[in-house]
């Protein structure tokens, strides 16, 4: 038979444009999301390996790392814990007002981090009843602890829940009533039945609040009053370093965060695969 | 659904995850409209009617709205380049993506200032061209498009995933050109879809903050975007004029939050 | 317009779904090609329609070879098991997509593909919903907006991927006579895929059966039903049961077994009886395996059969395939 020459079939793309479109992507993702992470970590050992060492052993730098963790251990395990609740009873009971909780819910993701910020100062500061009381009786809120706590609080309200939301939907339903029917009591259902189910959008979610806890900026620097030493977070304190030009300090602080952001995203990509991997043996 | 014995388990956790909610998220909201309730509105006006204020608010909505455009056109390709084509490196680049999500925006911020500032790789190219990024809104704009890049690819890809074959091949079997099916029938698919991520990047780039201070430059009427006229007047104890601005933010955040709400729903039909 | 399909193979990472298959269907023909799920039947449409290239081998239309013209350009008219109507435009807009989309050198007037699309929704029934989208649409109706999507190109082929495999079992008789009915009309070369035997009897003029990539038999239904080429044929067709008689096996199917109180042939035992239906269902268990003989209702009256009793039966034909 003779060779016939086969034609590209107008159903897919033609060769050279997936060729163009690919080089595309790379270029655009090269450019856009690699080059500045490059460029930090460049700058960031700019000066050899034993100076960076040094900035980032620095106390200034120990206390803010220190404090970004204890905000961060407080806020994601409270949200974590309220948030299972709230979806728990939202996914138990017939409510009528879910879209008011779902847009409440979305909220804290919507709203601009200093907007975030300015709403604990009129609530809490000095200024403001609630604040001026609370300062009379020896609590400062604003400038202090507390206020990171809240501002770290609000911003990662929503990770645990949302995520939690549809997967508490899930078909899994009627196993927990066929457990219910056998006799089982809601934390036995909640223990065996639910936690399997959720474990890995529960683990995923922690692992996006905790990185959003540790990294966030703008709220927490509107609520913080830059007390360097005091209640500088690690974000904070890079921006402290970046304003006094120490550029290689600041680089080596963004190191820290940056390998948050690789880590959070190696746990996002392992947790999917696991999701993925546990949904085939279903 | 419940039987009556126990039904008592799930309203009471509901209850405890409700009121967690609304303390810490409503309650800091009414603070300020109580607040802003005993300000006389006459004043409110005032301070929102400056050439300051007016000039940030359009730098924030214009720049945000460019760089949702920008990030709409770079998302669909890319999102089509991650669904369709198999090639080494895809599962990086998809990886890659979602970067600008999971790096705190003060490192993307002094990232992006070392990247495209006097002395960075791309500032330095930039500058011989006689273009400077840094310190401008131009500046602001590429902070933007950081942010908000994953956002599009985000929500079309999976749609590009789940989009029926047929469609394409019947388009082809009734005698179209490829590029008369990507218009009349991919892309009418995929509006939905495109109008949502751009939607999404556009509220972030509006409300962004961290990425954008460091390379803003600050300069007021021309590189002052509003949530740093809104820090700036915090610092000069300026609360009635902050509030102010910070109203119509949440306004804006409202209104955007119920359309791309609207989206997807529409989306998911 | 006649399509030829000659020694096609086609395999996808080492797997082969088609052997070298060889089909020729003249002019105005109605064909069904028939097979369970899996068979490569659907391979076999995409390939003759331009969407997949044969790893070997070619398609004719007209003594023409279709290999280097892509799937527009072959005058083949696709329609889609589901159909793949555009949701995003109307029944009107669909059917005028084929036209819409040429080059502006041979695109008729709007004029023109209005009074075309007009024609085929009278054609279809449907030219009150012209204005609908596919959403709003039944089954039924969207199957046939499908069909006058296709036919608004005018294409002298038109290849149907079970065309009534989604719908429900009432409208998918009701849509077999049409489509029966517009075939005669419209008198377009058509070959259509499905799994379902009563289908591809009932509408097709030549059924072709195919399995794991071999073509098994082709012929006119009642021929096929008659003398089916061997025991996959035979059973794909309709019930059958296997009989050691004389020591021959047989495979005979149920009306091709008389039952007799009297004895001679094959002892059996009745163990279920069923009378609704034209004719009446009998299970026999004999030597041990069950067979089933379906006899006229004057036969079971005669008999008087009841469960447990010993009966007699007797194959009328003497079906056999070699090993």
């Amino acid at each position: 038979m003779k060779k016939v020459r086969p034609f590209s079939p107008n159903t897919a793309d033609a060769p050279w444009l997936k060729s163009c479109l690919i080089a595309f992507a790379v270029l655009v993702v090269l450019v856009i999301v690699v080059l500045p992470f490059a460029s930090v970590i460049v700058q960031a050992f700019s000066e050899g390996p034993s100076i960076y060492l040094t900035l980032l052993r620095s106390s200034d730098m120990q206390v803010a790392v220190l404090l970004s963790l204890k905000l961060a251990a407080i806020a994601v395990p409270l949200n974590a814990i309220f948030g299972i609740l709230l979806v728990w009873g939202m996914t138990h009971t017939q409510l009528p007002c879910r879209r008011f909780i779902m847009a409440l819910l979305d909220l804290p993701f919507s709203v601009s981090p200093v907007v975030v910020g300015l709403l604990f100062i009129m609530l809490l500061g000095k200024n403001a009843p609630l604040g001026g009381w609370l300062e009379e009786h020896g609590v400062q809120v604003i400038f202090a602890f507390p206020g990171l706590l809240l501002a770290t609080i609000f911003v990662t309200l929503p990770f645990v829940a949302r995520e939690l939301l549809p997967l508490m939907e899930g078909q899994y339903r009627q196993e927990e009533e066929a457990a219910r029917l056998l006799g089982a009591g809601w934390w036995r259902i909640f223990l065996k039945i639910t936690l399997p189910e959720i474990k890995w959008g529960l683990l995923f979610s922690i692992i996006l609040s905790l990185a959003r806890a540790l990294g966030e900026y703008g709220a927490v620097a509107v609520v913080s009053g830059n007390i360097r030493g005091k209640t500088n977070t690690l974000p904070l304190h890079i921006e402290a370093l970046f304003n006094d030009y120490e550029l290689t300090a600041a680089n080596a602080a963004a190191t820290l965060l940056a390998l948050l952001g690789v880590i959070t995203l190696t746990v996002r990509i392992v947790a999917e695969l696991k999701k993925k991997r546990d949904s085939n043996e279903h | 659904m419940s039987s009556p014995d126990n039904s008592l388990t799930p309203h009471l956790t509901l209850g405890i995850g409700l009121t967690y909610v609304c303390l810490i998220v409503l309650v800091p909201m009414a603070a300020l409209a109580i607040r802003m309730a005993t300000v006389p509105f006459h004043d409110i006006v005032e301070s929102l009617n400056s050439v300051r204020v007016i000039s940030a608010f359009k730098l924030s909505f214009g720049l945000s709205l460019l760089a949702a455009l920008a990030n709409t056109l770079l998302g669909l390709p890319l999102a089509w380049v991650l669904a369709r084509y198999t090639f080494p490196g895809r599962k990086v680049i998809d990886a890659l993506i979602d970067m600008p999500f999971s790096l705190p925006t003060a490192v993307a911020g002094i990232a992006l200032c070392g990247l495209y500032g006097p002395e960075g790789w791309l500032g330095t190219a930039f500058e011989r061209i006689g273009v400077q990024i840094a310190y401008t809104p131009a500046g602001i704009f590429v902070a933007m498009l950081f942010v908000g890049l994953p956002f599009v690819v985000r929500t079309v890809q999976p749609i590009i995933t789940n989009m029926d074959f047929s469609l394409e091949e019947t388009g082809a079997c009734l005698g179209a050109s490829r590029w008369y099916v990507f218009r009349r029938v991919i892309l009418p698919t995929l509006r939905p879809a495109l109008l949502t991520g751009f939607s999404m990047a556009f509220a972030r780039g509006v409300g962004e903050y961290g990425s954008v201070v460091f390379i803003a430059g600050n300069i007021p009427e021309v590189s002052e975007i509003v949530p740093l006229l809104i820090v700036s007047r915090l610092e000069s104890y300026d609360f009635t004029g902050a509030g102010a601005l910070s109203l119509v933010m949440l306004l804006a955040s409202f209104v955007m939050l119920l359309l791309i709400n609207m989206l997807q729903r529409r989306m998911a039909q | 317009m006649s399509i030829d399909v000659i020694d096609v193979h086609k395999e996808y990472s080492g797997t082969k779904v088609l052997n070298g298959i060889s089909l020729s269907v003249k002019t105005g023909q109605l064909v069904a090609l028939l097979g369970p799920s899996g068979c490569g039947k659907t391979t076999l449409l995409r390939i003759i329609a331009g969407l997949e290239h044969p790893d070997s081998g070619t398609v004719l239309r007209d003594g023409i070879d279709l290999r280097t013209q892509r799937p527009g350009e072959r005058k083949i008219g696709f329609v889609f098991q589901h159909y793949a109507l555009f949701r995003h435009l109307s029944v009107f807009e669909n059917i005028a997509f084929g036209l819409r989309a040429r080059p502006k050198s041979i695109r008729p007037t709007e004029e023109q593909i209005r009074e075309k699309v007009n024609s085929l929704l009278e054609l279809i029934q449907l030219d009150w919903i012209s204005k609908r989208y596919p959403d709003q649409l039944s089954g039924g109706q969207r199957q046939r907006v499908a069909l006058a999507r296709v036919l608004a190109v005018s294409p002298q082929v038109l290849l149907l991927d079970e065309p009534f495999g989604a719908l429900d079992a009432k409208v998918r008789v009701e849509l077999r006579h049409w489509l029966r009915e517009r075939h005669k009309d419209l008198g377009v070369t058509t070959i259509f895929v499905t799994h379902d035997q009563d289908e591809a009897m009932d509408v097709s003029d030549r059924i072709v059966i195919i399995n794991k990539g071999y073509i098994e038999q082709e012929g006119e239904p009642d021929n096929l039903y008659a003398n089916p080429a061997n025991f996959f044929v035979c059973d794909f067709l309709g019930t059958v049961n296997t009989l050691e008689f004389n020591g021959k096996k047989l495979y005979v199917r149920p009306h091709e077994i008389t039952l007799s109180a009297t004895p001679g042939g094959l002892e059996a035992t009745v163990t279920a009886i069923r009378t609704a239906g034209q004719m009446v269902q009998v299970a026999l268990v004999c030597n041990g395996s069950p067979i089933t003989a379906a006899i006229s209702h004057a036969d079971h009256e005669r008999l008087a059969l009841k469960n447990g009793q010993t009966i007699y039966a007797t194959p009328t034909v003497q079906r056999e395939f070699p090993l």
